[in-house]
């Protein structure tokens, strides 16, 4: 470390790296060709999406009844998933929307790799309302469009199509942000790139030349996209839950379910991004650019959020105590002592016993550690929405309609299906996009050693023979500008 | 775009196009069909209308027409026959042997719903499950299509022609010809089979039975000199003491017997038939009684001798003294002998054991009590033809080879004779055998000519229901098969050319007109009007009451060893409501229906106790091996309440061999395991025994839950409770509106509610059958019931209290309740569900898309998804779909419409007459079925209503009040005449 930087404020790129590496060590997975870890990966994606398709095939060419499902239990995997995936589509936009418009800095190197996994999950999340439906060929008359069908509209009072408007909403902005934030890497892509590659990445980075005004124009839209997806990483887990929060049934309808959802989406988001992280960084080998400052702030989130799930349990049981209400009182004595009580146990030690651990730096520090944690915590969120879903439907007002739910190999191959689309997307978005944001993370280098050291990056650049981009204009041609950006920054004038 | 000039910039706003340099139409056209130079179309007209034709006939050659139907009026419309309007014949049920009378409702000239006859003396309008069921049995896809010879199809003359011949040779042998029938055919029957026997004078006559409703008959015969069984007035009844008895379920005549019991039982009328009941298992009358007792089946001569014994002290019976106390403790035989003593004149005891004995005991017992006098008429009873030979004899002949020919007249003796494979054997050495059964079934595929007859609604019959009372089958269709009527076979066998329907008509106008009481002065008139009410009453006899013979008291218990009670297990076979005997159990839709206690579907098994399930070291569902004399049956487990510690029970008429795909192989054939004593087929058999045995099979259940869990669904009271006012349930001041986020629906018209008074409702499923038939609702199978699949709309549930040995059982009957703030209403994100303006929750098949949302908010749980395509796909037995009711695709949601249909037919009928609709002119399928009269629906803006009246009662309360979802449907308190002696409290007073 140099000694000319503040000892309060840990470096975020933690290894000296002149702008022009950083941009190689982006680049370089989509540069080279694809290595064989990469292609067992993939393999292995690939095959958990045939699964996948397989079973949704059949279950649409068959019925709703390949599921397990019953008369009294008509939701189970498939409303479980889609509420799982939505909650790990969660961090993506929380860490690049609010964390940003919180001048969160340490939020550069994972924003992209968390908005991608965002737009991976909900789509892999958007999968399980249709395929769920008796009809799914039917699936548009969920859309409020004009229609001859007469007076046939939809019912504005069902949770289920505020949930189509708020899944919809959060994908498409979210999308665009992530995208409008792809902009000018995917011209540095451009700039570096030949051929046919060249030409799609012109199409992509719609003729972005880098200029100030360009720049000026982007943040300022980055900003409002910020802005406006901010509201959305909290409506729509406070829509999932009035799915269940709107009905009559015990263990379902209870006022707490919308912060309860958020906080719980946030925490499994963020432990799903450091599931991710923590490979991608030692895959991609940019360890320096995602540290362990990193992880540990993710941590901290998560221990945070936990301790609301955690809360929000307690007051659940406490709920239903105080309310008198036989049926309440019924439902959570049946989660933590009925039949599947198992799930109920599971779920409280994934959620709140075991992210305790995060309380000792020395766990907080140690990827291999938080990487447990983190597939602990999945699983924990995944029974989370089970134990809601399950068991307060299995067992709800008339005990003569009781039954068990038990899950069939289609349902799993399903949801280990949508764990193969999450993959396979993500490793192509590995091979063929920048993971990290190239530009922002350069706005976050350690300038003061690169001053003491510019001269070397510069002349390795041009042996290089590279074409100067925009980039390379920043950093070199006009060392200053990066620097007053930053700088700028730091100020709050311009927002990075 | 114009050669030669650059174009810019192109301002797309209309408006400020005329500043520009070039001119442009107002509105430019996005495909020119001009020829022009310049045009930016890329076609020529030409070109255009090459493509164009191109394409259309790529199109239409592509796609094939959807197949093209034909809508023909009928050439000669038959006169009454209205496309689209239902005719409805009067009949008798073949059901069962109790033949109750009913409507048959046709449509388009073929039956798809039977319904009780309202004028029907003695069924009053009501219809059983079986009754309800057996309207799908006429559409049976394993029914025969036409007789045939050792399996061969030929014609009726190539069987006519063999059947005399051999019965002619068989004549000139001096070997007997057996005809073997049910012990209830009917006057007309057995007119045909006095004739048969006439012309062949070999001929001798076996009943095969059972049940053991010819033994009570065959007691009459020993103690009062008539074989008769007879009419039971249950509804002048102040207690009834069933032994073995399930009257209410399975035994003589259901229906019957609970229009009497709900009637006497009404806490309207300040007091209410009070039921006890003394039986090895929990049986659906049992369920109901308000004393329930459970004792081994060997404890029922002892205890019916105890009771004779203790009722007869004054004058004791010297036969008595031999036989031994019983063991169930003397407080509880105490406590019916008081009861008995107590209502003496107005108290009745039924027995349904198989044990002559204990028949004979009944009667001395009913005796005693006066019964014979008020609740019990013999001379108003069935009678019940005497044989000429038993199934012994016949056992014995055919064994001895001194056997000319075997008629087997619609009985499955091969099947339901303990020893029917041995009968197998012994029929293959006998020139003739000829079966009239409607299918191959065991005994039919066994016989070398087999002449199936008609079904029920196909042919003509007659039954004596009762000495005053003979009612008349007419069919509701011509004969789907090249089937004749076994009457019409007899007969022609016999010589006589002659019809059914022609041998009826005429006996009718020399034997049955002339005693018909009120009859028109000729016959035409009143065949007619038969035809129209489906009964005659006949003018009652002026014989007099048969005198009690005490003797044979005597001569029946010195049959009866005093025996010491019987060590180890007893075996008890019983009938389910659905299945009976297994005579239809190849009806998908009584193999579906649930038992009523055990809410059992597609299968037979074990009924143990828990004593001796722990004992045995049995759960729920492990194979046991029952072995009685020699013979073993293995089949699951079921461990229930109400069960006596030393009893196995098990169903009958489970496991048949050929009978159609839906009986094969569901459940274990039990008969093997009864034995015959005396030429009487007995369902008790001592000395068995019951091990584990490896394996097992989950039983299909449509409730899994036994309790209430102290909630408040089921109220209860006591007739005494009632009195005071206590009505159960959790809060007196019931019916508080709380506050709502939605406004109130305003129903200006009609408001369409339901009443079920729980105190009537004994849990018959009656209803279940009838909804399932009326709503065309697919049956699932036995995989998909056992997983929690099944498609009734109405269903019963059923929840234990009390004991395990004294568990008191309550039933109710649950549907949509049409819940005037609808959970699933709220949250169709389609609105495939929506409110109507009368208070229908109505589904909209069309418009659902499946997502299940309404079925997980519904609170009673009744909405039913079609998980798959439940199709119809048998051409015959789609003949059976009401076309008033859509046939629902998969991915659907669909529940209870109240029988929307009906509602609206019934509106339409009393629009046609210029009236508003009144209270009965609509009636939902349960609520016509129901035996019980437990279902009242109708208009509660009405305030002449029953629905409306009964909203005042004090007993009336909603179920699920507190959730603020406002049922349309309602319950009425159910009041027992008294607690158990071990029971418990009449209202479960937790409070949550």
């Amino acid at each position: 470390m140099a000694e000319h930087l503040s000892s309060l404020r840990q470096p975020l790129v933690t290894e000296e790296r002149s702008l022009h590496q950083i941009t190689n060590e982006i680049c370089a997975p989509m540069e080279r060709r694809p290595t064989p870890l990469w292609w067992a990966g993939l393999a292995l994606a690939v095959s958990a999406l045939v699964l996948g398709i397989y079973c949704v095939t059949y279950q649409i060419k068959t019925g709703v009844g390949v599921w397990g499902l019953n008369k009294t239990v008509g939701w189970a995997f498939d409303i479980t998933n889609f509420v799982f995936w939505v909650g790990i589509g969660h961090a993506g936009t929380l860490i690049s929307a609010i964390l940003f418009l919180f001048r969160q800095k340490w939020r550069t190197s994972i924003n992209r790799a968390a908005e991608a996994m965002t737009l991976f999950a909900v789509m892999c999340a958007a999968l399980f309302p249709i395929i769920h439906m008796g009809r799914p060929w039917l699936g548009f008359w969920m859309l409020p469009y004009p229609n001859s069908r007469g007076t046939l509209w939809v019912n504005f009072r069902s949770p289920l199509l505020w949930d189509v408007f708020a899944i919809s909403t959060y994908f498409i902005v979210s999308a665009v942000f992530w995208y409008i934030g792809l902009i000018p890497d995917l011209a540095t892509v451009r700039d570096r790139s030949k051929g046919l590659g060249k030409k799609i990445f012109s199409l992509m980075s719609f003729g972005w030349t880098g200029s100030s005004r360009t720049w000026s124009r982007y943040e300022s839209v980055y900003g409002l996209l910020a802005g406006l997806a901010t509201p959305l990483v909290v409506s729509v887990h406070t829509i999932v839950s009035m799915d269940f929060a709107t009905s009559v049934i015990p263990g379902w309808h209870a006022t707490i379910f919308p912060p309860y959802f958020v906080a719980g989406a946030v925490f499994s988001g963020f432990a799903m991004v450091l599931t991710l992280m923590i490979v991608a960084r030692k895959v991609l080998n940019i360890q320096h650019l995602i540290t362990i400052r990193h992880l540990e702030n993710m941590t901290k989130v998560i221990l945070v959020t936990g301790g609301i799930v955690g809360l929000a349990y307690s007051t659940e049981l406490f709920v239903a105590w105080y309310s008198g209400n036989l049926y309440e009182r019924f439902a959570f004595r049946n989660r933590a002592f009925g039949p599947y009580s198992w799930a109920y146990w599971t779920m409280v030690a994934c959620n709140v016993g075991f992210p305790q651990l995060f309380w000792f730096k020395k766990i907080r520090t140690t990827p291999a550690l938080i990487f447990i944690l983190s597939i602990i915590i999945n699983i924990g969120m995944w029974f989370e929405r089970f134990v809601i879903i399950v068991t307060s439907l299995h067992r709800d007002f008339l005990p003569s309609s009781w039954a068990m739910y038990k899950p069939t190999f289609i349902e799993v191959g399903t949801f280990i299906g949508t764990f193969g689309l999450f993959f396979t997307l993500f490793l192509l978005f590995a091979k063929f996009l920048p993971a990290v944001s190239i530009g922002e993370v350069k706005s976050v280098n350690s300038f003061a050693r690169h001053r003491g050291h510019g001269g070397s990056s510069h002349s390795t650049g041009h042996a290089e023979g590279e074409e100067p981009s925009h980039e390379e204009e920043e950093g070199e041609g006009q060392p200053g500008y990066a620097t007053a950006r930053v700088k700028a920054g730091a100020e709050g004038e311009v927002a990075v | 775009m114009e050669s030669g000039r650059k174009t810019y910039y192109r301002e797309s706003d209309p408006r400020l196009r005329s500043e520009g340099g070039d001119h442009q139409p107002e509105f430019p056209s996005e495909l020119s069909l001009g020829d022009g130079e310049g045009d930016s179309a890329q076609f020529s007209r030409r070109g255009f209308l090459a493509a164009l034709g191109l394409s259309t006939a790529a199109f239409t050659a592509a796609c094939s027409r959807s197949p093209t139907g034909h809508v023909l009026p009928f050439n000669d419309k038959p006169e009454e026959l209205t496309p689209g309007v239902a005719l409805y014949y009067a009949s008798v049920c073949g059901g069962c042997n109790a033949r109750c009378g009913l409507l048959v409702k046709a449509r388009d000239g073929r039956p798809i719903k039977l319904e009780g006859n309202d004028r029907h003396p003695l069924s009053k309008g009501a219809l059983c499950a079986v009754g309800q069921a057996s309207v799908l049995s006429l559409y049976d896809a394993a029914r025969s299509r036409g007789p045939s010879i050792a399996g061969k199809p030929v014609g009726w003359k190539e069987v006519d022609s063999q059947v005399r011949a051999a019965l002619e040779k068989a004549k000139t042998s001096a070997k007997p010809v057996f005809v073997v029938h049910p012990p209830d055919i009917g006057p007309t029957e057995s007119a045909a089979l006095a004739r048969f026997a006439e012309v062949y004078t070999n001929t001798k006559r076996v009943v095969f039975d059972t049940s053991a409703v010819g033994l009570w008959a065959q007691a009459h015969e020993s103690t009062h000199g008539s074989r008769t069984v007879p009419l039971v007035k249950l509804d002048i009844a102040k207690v009834v003491v069933g032994i073995e008895a399930d009257f209410l379920g399975t035994w003589l005549s259901p229906v019957e017997f609970t229009k009497a019991y709900s009637k006497a039982r009404d806490p309207k009328q300040g007091n209410m038939l009070v039921h006890y009941q003394v039986e090895p298992k929990l049986t659906l009358t049992g369920s109901n009684a308000d004393v329930r007792f459970t004792a081994k089946p060997s404890d029922t001569v002892p205890l019916l001798a105890a009771i004779a014994r203790a009722l007869s002290e004054s004058e004791p019976i010297a036969a008595l003294k031999g036989i031994r106390a019983p063991e169930l403790p003397p407080a509880k035989v105490g406590k019916i002998v008081g009861a008995l003593r107590e209502a003496k004149g107005h108290a009745v005891v039924l027995c349904g054991s198989s044990d002559p004995t204990a028949q004979v005991l009944t009667n001395l017992i009913n005796q005693s009590i006066g019964a014979y006098t008020s609740i019990l008429s013999i001379q108003s009873g069935t009678g019940y033809p005497a044989a000429d030979a038993t199934m012994e004899d016949l056992y014995a002949a055919l064994g001895k080879g001194d056997t000319a020919g075997v008629v087997l007249w619609n009985v499955n003796p091969v099947y339901a004779h303990p020893r029917g494979a041995e009968l197998k054997g012994l029929l293959a050495k006998v020139d003739l055998t000829v079966c009239t059964n409607d299918r191959p079934d065991e005994t039919a595929s066994a016989v070398k000519v087999h002449a199936p007859d008609h079904n029920a609604l196909e042919g003509w019959a007659d039954t004596q229901v009762k000495a005053e009372l003979v009612s008349l089958r007419q069919p509701g269709v011509q004969p789907l098969f090249e089937t004749r009527g076994a009457v019409e076979s007899l007969l022609v066998w016999a010589g006589d050319t002659v019809t059914e329907e022609d041998f009826l008509r005429r006996r009718w106008e020399s034997q049955v007109f002339p005693k018909a009481k009120n009859s028109p002065p000729t016959f035409v008139p009143f065949w007619d009007r038969a035809l129209q009410d489906g009964f005659v009453e006949l003018a009652p006899s002026d014989s007099a009451a048969p005198e009690w013979r005490p003797e044979s008291v005597e001569k029946a218990l010195t049959a009866h060893a005093a025996n010491p009670p019987p060590q180890g297990l007893e075996l008890w076979l019983y009938e389910k409501t659905g299945i009976r005997d297994g005579r239809l159990a190849n009806n998908a839709w009584l193999q579906e229906l649930p038992d009523p206690i055990s809410k059992v579907t597609w299968g037979n098994y074990a009924v143990l106790s828990a004593a001796k399930a722990t004992e045995l070291g049995i759960v729920e569902g492990d194979m046991c091996t029952v072995t009685a004399h020699g013979q073993s049956v293995t089949l699951p487990a079921l461990v229930e309440p109400g069960v006596h510690p030393s009893v196995v029970a098990v169903a009958l008429g489970y496991g048949r061999t050929a009978a159609g795909k839906n009986a094969e192989g569901k459940g274990a054939d039990v008969y093997p395991l009864a034995r015959t004593k005396e030429g009487v087929f007995r369902r008790e058999v001592e000395g068995i025994t019951v091990a584990k045995a490896a394996g097992r099979k989950d039983l299909a259940k449509s409730q899994t839950h036994p309790s209430q869990e102290g909630r408040d669904i089921v109220r209860e009271t006591t007739l005494a409770g009632l009195a005071k006012g206590e009505v159960g349930g959790h809060d007196a001041g019931h019916g508080k509106r709380h506050l709502s986020m939605w406004p109130d629906h305003a129903y200006t018209g009609s408001k369409w509610e339901m009443r079920i008074d729980l105190t009537a409702c004994t849990g018959c499923s009656a209803c279940v059958v009838a909804c399932q038939a009326e709503n065309n609702i697919p049956t699932v199978g036995e995989l998909e019931v056992f997983r929690r699949r099944e498609m009734h709309w109405m269903r019963i549930d059923r929840y234990f209290a009390g004991s395990a040995d004294e568990p008191e059982v309550v039933h109710q009957p649950m549907l949509c309740q049409h819940c005037d703030n609808a959970p699933c209403e709220t949250v169709c994100p389609v609105l495939a569900t929506v409110h109507s303006s009368e208070g229908l929750n109505q589904q909209v098949y069309n418009r659902c898309v499946g997502t299940r949302y309404c079925a997980n908010n519904c609170p009673p749980k009744v909405r039913r998804f079609n998980w798959f395509d439940y199709p119809h796909e048998d051409p015959l037995e789609r003949m059976v779909l009401n076309p008033d009711v859509a046939v629902r695709s998969r991915g659907v949601m669909e529940k209870c419409s109240f029988c929307v249909q009906r509602i609206q037919e019934g509106k339409a009928t009393a629009k046609a007459q210029g009236r508003p609709a009144k209270d009965g002119d609509v009636t939902p399928a349960c609520e016509q079925s129901c035996p019980a009269g437990a279902i009242v629906f109708g208009n509660a803006n009405d305030p002449e209503s029953r629905t409306a009246k009964l909203r005042e009662d004090v007993r009336n309360y909603r179920v699920l009040e507190e959730l603020n979802v406002s049922p349309a449907v309602s319950y009425l308190t159910k009041v027992r005449a008294e607690s158990t002696a071990l029971g418990h409290a009449p209202a479960e007073k937790k409070h949550g």
